[in-house]
C-alpha cells in the first residue's frame, strides 16, 4: 500500500463516518495497526563529536498493545517518543506505522498524519487556558475545520469515560491536576489515533492521581483497541504495561522483567 | 567578570531583540529631535527672511509727511561708519503694464524711489546692475511675475500725491489725489532676495517692489529735495553682521540729526504791518504766525508748540471757511429775504481770543473784551453788506470739519453781534505782484495772515480763479465779493470766540490753525524756531521722527506666532506614544524571553533591584545607540517634514520658504530627550520582574507572587459591567443631541465627546465580551479558526482590550479631528460675496448711487442692487495664522456706523459668527458691532474686535473678552486696546476692528477708505469685481471672492489637522509592529500549547492562520471601534457638507494601517512557524 492508500479526502472520511456507525469514521484505517521502529539512532552534533542519544534503536508493537519505556533522566526515552510520534526527525533508521514511513510525507501530509494516526499525552498537560474541557478535548478535531457533531459527541463520551462528564464547560484552571490529566487523555485518543504516546503522563501528579492515570491509560487503551506506548521512569507505571523496554545511554533493551 | 562583562555579553548574545528595541528608540528619539529642528528650521527661515529682506538696513526713519532729504546728509555726515540713504516710500502703490497687449494692473505693490545709496545697503552680489536712472524702473520677481512683464517693457507706476491737508477734510481733496509715472523702462528684474523682498512689514510672503529713481518721484509728487524715508546701516554690511545683535537702542541715532521746523511741516513767518514812511512809520502789528502746511496743527504738535511758547503772549488761531454769512430776521425769526438770498458767500471766519496785536477792535479801535461763545465780531465790510448792527443775529453756515464718504454736510450756528471791527480799504488791492496799499491806516483786522495758505485757493488772483476741493457755486458770487478778494484776499470777515470756532470747527486733524506771536525785542524766527525745538528734546517727543529699529523688531517677530517644535510634537505625539509602547513592549519580550536568565540570577543571590539595574543599564546601552541612530533619523525626519510644509502642507505657511536649520543644542535635547525617556520606558517595562516568582522564572515564566494574581482576580471581578456602557452609550445620544443645538467649535466638541462617549461604551462592551468568551463552547459549528483566534485574543482580556484600545483610540483620534476640519461658512464671511481693498484711499461713499455713478460711471448698475460696507485701514503686519512673524504692528480696520446699522438687521440672511463678546444689553447681543459704535474718551482702551484666531495664535491674548494690550506704531502712536468681541472663523482674520470715531482718534491722519465688504447680487459677484477694478484701477482696488479667502485662512488649520491625521496614521503604522510585539509575546507564552496543537496535527500554516487571525481580531476590532465612533463626531459635518471630510484620504490611511497591520502581523506568525517543536514540549 502506497502513502496515500491510508488517507481519504475529507468528504471521504465523512461518509464513512455516516456509513460506519457513531465513530466509526474517527477511527484509524482497517488495516491492522502495527508499529515497526528499526535501527532509530539519533545525534545531535557538537563542537566535538556528536553527541548520540539514540543507537540503533528497533522495536514493534502490534495492534491493541500497549507498552512503556524505562530509563533514567537523559536515556533518550523521550527522544524516541518525540521520533516516533514524529516530532522530531531521526537520524537515521526508520518508522513505520501501519506500513507507512511519516519522515517521507511533507509537511502537510505529515501533519494529517499525525492527526489521524497519533495521540499525545505530555507530563505537562498543556490544555489551552482560554478553552473549556470540551472545547480543549476538541482540538485535534479542529486541525483541519470545524469540529463535527459526531466529533463533539465523541470528546464528550471520551470525557465521560475519564470521568469529567461533568466538567464539559469548566476552564481548565478549574480543575485539578489529575483531572486536566484526564481530560489529556480524552484528547489524545478523540480521532481514535492507532498509537497513543505518553511522555511522563504521572510525572506531575500526586500517588493516588498517578495509580488513576494510569489505570485510565491502560483501560482506555484496551477499550479503544489501539496501541500504547509510555515513556515513564516510574516502574509502578511500567508494570501495567503488556511489554516493557528499558533504554539506557541511547540503547533499547527488553525489559519484560 | 565585571557587571560589563555579563552586559556586553548580553548584548552580543541577545542582539536580535536588542536591534528591535534600538530602532524604538531611534524612531522615538527622531521624532523629538525632529520636531525641535523643525522648530529651529521654521525661526530660522524667518530669520533668514529677515536678514535676507533687510539687507544691510537696520534701521528706517518712515514719515507720512515729506521732510527735508539734507536730513539724510546731516545724519549721514555725523555718522561716518554708517550707510545712509534717502527714499520715497509707497507701501501701496499701483503699476500697470503698459504695453500694447491688454492691460494688466498689480495693486499694493510696495514703490521704492531711491538713489545709489538705497543699494548700497545690499551686498555687493546681490546688487543690480546698476540703479534706476530717471526714466528706469527696477521690479522684482513676484512683481514681473503677476504683470508678466521682463526688462525692456514699459510699466507706469500711480501713487498718492503728497497732499499734505487731510482728504477727509472739506478743504481736502478727495478727487485728483494719484499721480504716475510713465513709460518707465525696466531694466532689471531681480529675485525676490536681499532687497529684493525688502519690507516694512514682517511676511514670510514675497512683497512686490518696484526701485524707481528717487529724481522720477519727487518731481511727479513736486516735493523736490524732500524724501518721506530714511534707511541706515553699519558699514561695511559683512563685517558687522556678527556683532549686531544687541543693537536696538535708536537714541544715538536718533540724537545724530536735527529736523528743523519745516520738517515738522511747520512753517513760522514773521508778520508785520506799518502805516507811514519807513523812518515815521506807526506799527500796526507785528508778530510771528507760525502754521502747520497740514493746514491744522496736529494735536502733538499743538502741544509741544503751546509749551514751547509758553509765557510770550501767543495767541491761537483756528481760522476756517463760512460758507454764508447772513442776518437773521429777527421779527420772521428767519434770514432776511436779502440775506437768504445774497448772504455773503465763502468767507473766512477766524476763531480768537483777544491779544495785545488785535485783531479783535471795536469801531473805535479799541480792543475788545473775550466774546462769548454766542458773540460774533463782523468787519464792517460784513456788516455793510448785512446792514448789521451790534446786537444782529447772524447765521453761519459751514461744512462739517471732517467728511464721511467726501460727503460734506453744511452745518449752520448763530451768533449775537458783539461789535462792529473797522477794515480799512486799500488804496491799491492785492496784485501778483504786491500786497495792498493804503493810504489809511489799516486796522488789526486787516490782516489777511490769519488765514493759512490753502493752494488752489489762498494764492489765486480772484475768486474765479478758486479750485476748491468742496462744492462751490461760481454763481454765488457778487461783484463785491471779487472787490474784497483783490482789497483783502483772504482777510477773516467776522471773529468769534476761540472756544466756539474749536468746538465748531475742531476736528481729529486739529483745531488750531496758526499760532500768532507777538514780536518782542531779539525775538527772531530762529530763535522761536530753537525754542520749539528745545522743547521737544525736553519733552522727549520726536513727532514721528523716530528711527526704527527694524532689524532687531524682524528678529524679534521672527520668533515666530507658532511654536512649530511644540506643534510638531503634539502633531507627532502618535508617532512618539508608538515609539514608546514599542521599545516598552519590545524590551520586555526580551525580558521575557531571558525569563529564566533572570530566575537563575534570582536563585543565585542577585537582589531584584540588582538584576532591575542589570537589565536597566542593559537597555541604556540599547537606548544611547538607538538615541543616537534617532538623532541622525532625526534630522531626515524634519527634512521630511519640512519638504511635507514646503508641498502637501503648504497652506500652513502659506509660502514654501522653510529650509533646514540644525542647532547642535537641537540634537542634544534631542539626543538626551529620547534617552531618558527611553531609559525609563525600559525600567518600568522591568516592573514585573519585582513581582515574579523565582520558580516560575526559572521554567521560564513571569508569573506573579500569589498577592499579585489575588489582585489580579480581584481586578477581574471588578469588570466594569455593561451597564456603564449603556451610560456611556446614552451619554453619547445627549451629547449629539446637545451638539446638534451648538455650532462651531462647541459643536465639534460636543461631537467628539460624544463619539469618545461611544467610543469608551464600545470598548467596555467588547471588553465585556472577550471576559465571557468561552462561558459557552461556542467553537462548535463553522469557522472554528476565526472562533479560536478570537479565544485566544480573550485569553488576555487586559492585553486585547488594552490593545484594541490603542488601536481604537489612535484610529477615533484620527478620523475624529476632521470634525474640526473647517470650509467656508456663510457665517465667515458674514454674508458678502467680495472682499476688496484698495491702494488709494476711496472717498466716494460706493453705497450710494451718487458715489457709484461718481466711480463707476456706466457701470454703476452693477452694484444696484448689492451692499458695499466701507472699512477704514491702517496698514500693518497680517495678524493672520497666514503669517508665522509675531506681528508688532497689527493693521487695524475702522469699523463705521453704516456698517454696524448694517447688522442691526434681523433679517440678513447671515452674519458674522461670534465667539464670544461683551454684549449686555439685548440690542448689543443681537448685534455685537454696537459695541464699537461708540466713541470713546482718549484716556480709555479703544474697544476691538477680533477673529479669535488671530487673538489666540497671533496675538496670544489668552484672556478672551476684557483683556486689555497695547500696540506701538511706528509713527509712536501708542494704542491700548481692549477686547470686546470675538469673531468666530472669520474672513476678518488678521485685523484689528475698532469703531470708525476711535479710528480717527487714534489714526487722524488716515482719511478714506481702503477696505471694502461687498455683498453682491445674486450670481453677479464676477462681473462686479471685474466692474470694481476696470473703474478703480487707478486706486489700485484689488477685490477678492471672500469663501477663497476664508478657504486660504482655514487651510492652515485644515493642513494642521492634514498633518496630524497623516503623522497620527505614521503612528498608527508604528504602533501595528507594537501589536506584532504583543502577539510576539502571546506567541512565546503560548509556545507549549502550540507546539501541542502540533503534535495533534494542526499544520504550521493552520497555526499561523490562527496567530493571524488573532492579529487581525485586535487590529480590526481596534480600527472599527475608533472609525465607528468617530464616524459619529464626524457625520453631522458629512451630512450638512459643513466641511470636507475627506473620507478617501481617511480610508487610505486607515488602509495603510490595516496592510502594515497584516504585514507586521507576519513576525509573529513567522515566530509561530520557527517554534521549537520538541523544546517547547519538553518545557523549554
Amino acid at each position: 500500500m502506497g502513502p496515500t492508500s491510508w488517507r481519504a479526502p475529507a468528504h471521504q472520511i465523512s461518509l464513512e463516518w455516516w456509513a460506519g456507525g457513531r465513530f466509526a469514521s474517527l477511527s484509524h484505517p482497517t488495516k491492522m495497526s502495527e508499529l515497526i521502529v528499526e535501527h532509530l539512532s539519533k545525534s545531535f552534533p557538537t563542537r566535538g563529536e556528536p553527541l548520540v542519544v539514540l543507537r540503533e534503536v528497533s522495536l514493534s508493537l502490534a495492534a491493541g498493545q500497549n507498552a512503556a519505556i524505562l530509563g533514567p533522566s537523559g536515556s533518550g526515552k523521550s527522544t524516541l517518543l518525540f521520533i516516533i510520534g514524529t516530532l522530531d526527525a531521526p537520524s537515521g533508521g526508520s518508522v513505520r506505522l501501519n506500513g507507512i514511513d511519516p519522515f517521507s510525507l511533507g509537511e502537510r501530509q505529515l501533519a494529517e498524519f499525525r492527526n489521524r494516526h497519533f495521540g499525545f499525552v505530555f507530563q505537562d498537560h498543556y490544555l489551552l487556558p482560554q478553552l473549556t474541557v470540551l472545547e480543549n478535548v476538541l482540538i485535534p478535531a479542529m486541525a483541519e475545520g470545524s469540529p463535527s457533531p459526531e466529533a463533539v459527541e465523541r470528546a464528550k463520551y471520551l470525557l465521560g469515560r475519564v470521568g469529567l462528564a461533568e466538567r464539559l464547560e469548566h476552564r481548565p484552571a478549574e480543575l485539578s491536576g489529575g483531572e486536566r490529566q484526564r481530560a489529556g487523555v480524552a484528547r489524545a485518543l478523540l480521532l481514535k489515533p492507532a498509537l497513543v504516546l505518553a511522555d511522563e503522563p504521572t510525572g506531575n501528579l500526586d500517588r493516588k492521581s498517578a495509580t488513576a492515570i494510569g489505570e485510565l491509560l491502560v483501560e482506555m487503551q484496551r477499550e479503544e483497541n489501539t496501541m500504547l506506548l509510555v515513556v515513564t521512569h516510574s516502574l509502578e507505571l511500567a508494570q501495567r504495561f503488556e511489554r516493557r523496554f528499558e533504554i539506557d545511554d541511547g540503547s533499547l533493551k527488553v525489559n519484560d522483567q | 567578570m565585571t557587571n560589563a562583562r555579563v552586559i556586553f555579553a548580553s548584548l552580543r548574545h541577545h542582539w536580535r531583540i536588542h536591534v528591535a528595541v534600538a530602532l524604538g528608540v531611534a524612531a522615538a528619539t527622531a521624532v523629538l529631535t525632529g520636531a525641535l529642528i523643525i522648530g529651529d528650521s521654521v525661526r530660522g527661515s524667518l530669520r533668514h527672511l529677515v536678514l535676507d529682506r533687510l539687507a544691510g538696513i537696520e534701521q528706517v526713519l518712515v514719515l507720512d509727511r515729506f521732510f527735508r532729504q539734507e536730513l539724510a546728509v546731516e545724519l549721514a555726515r555725523n555718522r561716518p561708519q554708517a550707510q545712509v540713504a534717502p527714499a520715497v516710500f509707497f507701501p501701496s502703490a499701483t503699476v500697470q503694464t503698459d504695453s500694447g497687449d491688454g492691460k494688466r494692473l498689480a495693486s499694493s505693490v510696495m514703490v521704492i524711489g531711491g538713489d545709489e545709496s538705497f543699494w548700497k545697503l545690499e551686498d555687493e552680489k546681490q546688487r543690480p546692475k546698476h540703479a534706476p536712472n530717471r526714466g528706469e524702473i527696477i521690479v522684482n520677481a513676484p512683481l514681473a511675475d503677476e504683470l508678466q512683464v521682463r526688462a525692456g517693457d514699459s510699466l507706469v507706476v500711480r501713487f498718492g500725491k503728497a497732499e499734505q491737508v487731510p482728504a477727509d477734510s472739506p478743504i481736502g481733496r478727495r478727487s485728483d489725489r494719484t499721480t504716475a509715472l510713465a513709460e518707465l523702462k525696466v531694466i532689471e528684474v531681480i529675485p525676490a532676495t536681499g532687497l529684493g523682498r525688502f519690507g516694512l512689514q514682517q511676511s514670510q510672503i514675497a512683497p512686490k517692489n518696484a526701485y524707481v529713481s528717487l529724481a522720477d518721484v519727487q518731481q511727479a509728487l513736486d516735493v523736490d529735495g524732500r524724501i518721506n524715508a530714511i534707511l541706515c546701516g553699519e558699514w561695511p554690511y559683512s563685517e558687522r553682521a556678527r556683532e549686531r545683535s544687541a543693537r536696538d537702542d535708536v537714541a544715538p541715532l536718533n540724537d545724530s540729526f536735527q529736523p528743523e521746523l519745516a520738517d515738522y511741516g511747520l512753517t513760522l513767518k514773521h508778520v508785520k504791518r506799518t502805516f507811514g514812511k519807513e523812518d515815521q512809520a506807526e506799527k500796526i502789528f507785528d508778530y510771528y504766525s507760525l502754521s502747520s502746511e497740514r493746514l491744522l496743527i496736529e494735536p502733538n504738535a499743538e502741544g509741544v508748540i503751546e509749551k514751547a511758547l509758553a509765557g510770550m503772549g501767543a495767541q491761537q488761531v483756528l481760522t476756517y471757511l463760512a460758507n454764508n454769512i447772513a442776518k437773521i430776521d429777527s421779527q420772521a425769526s428767519g434770514l432776511t429775504p436779502q440775506a437768504s438770498q445774497s448772504g455773503i458767500p465763502y468767507s473766512t471766519i477766524t476763531a480768537i481770543d483777544p491779544g495785545p496785536e488785535g485783531p479783535l477792535v471795536d469801531a473805535d479801535g479799541k480792543p475788545l473784551e473775550k466774546l462769548a461763545d454766542d458773540e460774533i465780531v463782523l468787519t464792517n465790510w460784513a456788516a455793510e453788506d448785512q446792514n448789521a448792527k451790534v446786537g444782529d443775529r447772524i447765521r453761519l453756515n459751514y461744512f462739517e470739519p471732517e467728511t464721511t464718504h467726501g460727503e460734506e454736510r453744511e452745518a449752520s450756528a448763530e451768533f449775537t453781534v458783539k461789535a462792529i471791527a473797522p477794515l480799512t480799504e486799500p488804496r491799491n488791492g492785492y496784485t501778483r505782484r504786491g500786497p495792498a496799499v493804503y493810504d489809511k491806516r489799516p486796522t488789526t483786522a486787516n490782516d489777511p495772515d490769519l488765514t493759512p495758505e490753502v493752494k488752489g485757493i489762498t494764492d489765486q488772483a480772484t475768486i474765479a480763479e478758486w479750485d476748491p476741493p468742496f462744492p462751490f457755486d461760481q454763481k454765488r458770487i457778487r461783484p463785491q465779493d471779487d472787490d474784497y478778494w483783490e482789497n483783502h484776499r483772504t482777510t477773516p470777515k467776522a471773529y468769534i470766540s476761540l472756544a466756539a470756532g474749536q468746538k465748531l470747527w475742531g476736528s481729529r486733524f486739529g483745531k488750531v490753525t496758526s499760532f500768532r506771536i507777538p514780536a518782542a525785542e531779539g525775538m527772531s524766527a530762529e530763535s522761536l524756531e530753537k525754542r520749539f525745538l528745545d522743547e521737544l528734546k525736553r519733552s522727549g517727543k520726536r513727532l514721528g521722527f523716530d528711527f526704527q529699529p527694524i532689524w532687531q523688531q524682524g528678529l524679534k517677530a521672527a520668533s515666530g506666532t507658532t511654536p512649530f517644535d511644540v506643534l510638531f510634537l503634539l502633531l507627532s505625539m502618535f508617532i512618539i506614544g508608538a515609539a514608546l509602547m514599542l521599545v516598552w513592549l519590545l524590551y520586555r519580550l526580551g525580558v521575557e524571553q531571558r525569563a529564566d536568565e533572570i530566575g537563575l540570577l534570582l536563585a543565585l543571590g542577585w537582589s531584584r533591584q540588582k538584576v532591575r539595574r542589570l537589565f536597566t543599564s542593559e537597555g541604556s546601552v540599547v537606548a544611547a545607540i538607538g538615541a543616537g541612530m534617532g538623532v541622525i533619523a532625526g534630522i531626515a525626519y524634519a527634512w521630511l517634514m519640512l519638504v511635507a510644509l514646503r508641498t502637501w502642507w503648504i497652506g500652513a505657511i502659506a509660502t514654501p520658504f522653510l529650509t533646514l536649520y540644525v542647532t547642535p543644542l537641537s540634537l542634544l535635547i534631542g539626543f538626551l530627550a529620547g534617552l531618558i525617556v527611553c531609559i525609563l520606558t525600559i525600567w518600568f517595562s522591568l516592573g514585573r520582574v519585582k513581582r515574579a516568582v523565582v520558580r516560575g522564572l526559572l521554567s521560564g515564566e513571569i508569573v506573579g507572587t500569589a498577592r499579585s494574581a489575588e489582585r489580579g482576580a480581584r481586578s477581574k471581578n471588578r469588570a466594569p459591567g455593561l451597564w456603564i456602557a449603556g451610560v456611556l452609550f446614552l451619554t453619547a445620544v445627549g451629547l449629539a443631541f446637545l451638539a446638534s443645538r451648538l455650532g462651531g467649535e462647541a459643536q465639534a466638541g460636543c461631537l467628539l465627546s460624544a463619539g469618545a462617549a461611544l467610543l469608551v461604551s464600545l470598548l467596555l462592551i467588547v471588553n465585556s465580551r472577550l471576559r465571557t468568551a468561552g462561558s459557552r463552547s461556542t467553537l462548535l459549528g463553522g469557522a472554528a479558526l476565526g472562533k479560536l483566534a478570537f479565544r485566544n485574543a480573550s485569553r488576555n482580556t487586559g492585553r486585547s482590550t488594552a490593545t484594541i484600545a490603542l488601536m481604537a483610540s489612535a484610529a477615533f483620534l484620527i478620523v475624529a479631528v476632521s470634525a474640526f476640519r473647517m470650509s467656508p461658512t456663510d457665517q465667515g464671511i458674514g454674508g458678502f460675496d467680495l472682499l476688496a481693498e484698495s491702494s488709494q484711499p476711496i472717498y466716494e461713499n460706493l453705497n450710494s448711487e451718487a458715489g457709484r455713478k461718481e466711480l463707476l460711471a456706466d457701470k454703476a448698475d452693477v452694484l444696484a442692487d448689492g451692499e458695499v460696507l466701507s472699512l477704514r485701514l491702517k496698514a500693518g503686519d497680517d495678524a493672520s495664522c497666514r503669517n508665522l512673524y509675531q506681528p508688532s504692528q497689527p493693521r487695524v480696520l475702522g469699523v463705521t456706523p453704516q456698517m454696524v446699522e448694517y447688522f442691526d438687521d434681523s433679517k440678513l440672511p447671515a452674519r458674522f459668527g461670534w465667539s464670544a463678546s461683551a454684549a449686555k444689553s439685548d440690542e448689543e447681543k443681537a448685534n455685537p458691532w454696537r459695541l464699537l459704535s461708540t466713541a470713546n474718551p482718549s484716556d480709555q482702551p479703544v474697544p476691538v474686535v477680533l477673529d479669535q484666531n488671530t487673538a489666540r495664535y497671533s496675538l496670544r491674548l489668552y484672556g478672551g473678552i476684557g483683556q486689555i494690550f497695547d500696540v506701538t506704531y511706528s509713527d509712536g502712536t501708542k494704542v491700548k486696546f481692549q477686547v470686546v468681541g470675538l469673531l468666530s472663523n472669520s474672513v476678518l482674520q488678521g485685523s484689528l476692528l475698532i469703531g470708525e470715531a476711535d479710528f480717527e482718534r487714534v489714526f487722524p491722519q488716515i482719511s478714506g477708505y481702503r477696505y471694502f465688504l461687498i455683498s453682491t447680487p445674486a450670481g453677479k459677484a464676477e462681473q462686479v469685481a471685474s466692474a470694481l477694478e476696470d473703474r478703480l484701477g487707478d486706486e489700485g482696488f484689488d477685490t477678492v471672492d471672500a469663501r477663497s479667502r476664508l478657504t486660504d485662512l482655514l487651510a492652515v488649520q485644515n493642513t494642521y489637522i492634514s498633518t496630524f491625521q497623516s503623522l497620527g496614521a505614521l503612528g498608527l503604522v508604528l504602533g501595528t509592529f507594537g501589536l506584532a510585539a504583543v502577539q510576539l509575546r502571546s506567541v512565546f507564552e503560548r509556545r507549549k500549547e502550540l507546539a501541542l496543537m502540533r503534535a495533534t496535527g494542526f499544520r504550521l500554516s493552520r497555526l499561523g492562520e490562527m496567530v493571524l487571525l488573532e492579529n487581525l481580531v485586535l487590529l480590526i476590532c481596534g480600527l472599527a471601534l475608533g472609525t465607528l465612533a468617530a464616524l459619529v463626531a464626524v457625520l453631522p459635518q458629512m451630512l450638512l457638507g459643513a466641511a470636507r471630510v475627506p473620507l478617501t484620504d481617511l480610508a487610505m490611511m486607515l488602509g495603510v494601517v490595516l496592510v502594515a497591520g497584516i504585514a507586521t502581523g507576519f513576525i509573529a506568525v513567522r515566530a509561530t512557524l520557527r517554534a521549537p517543536l520538541v523544546g517547547a514540549l519538553r518545557g523549554g
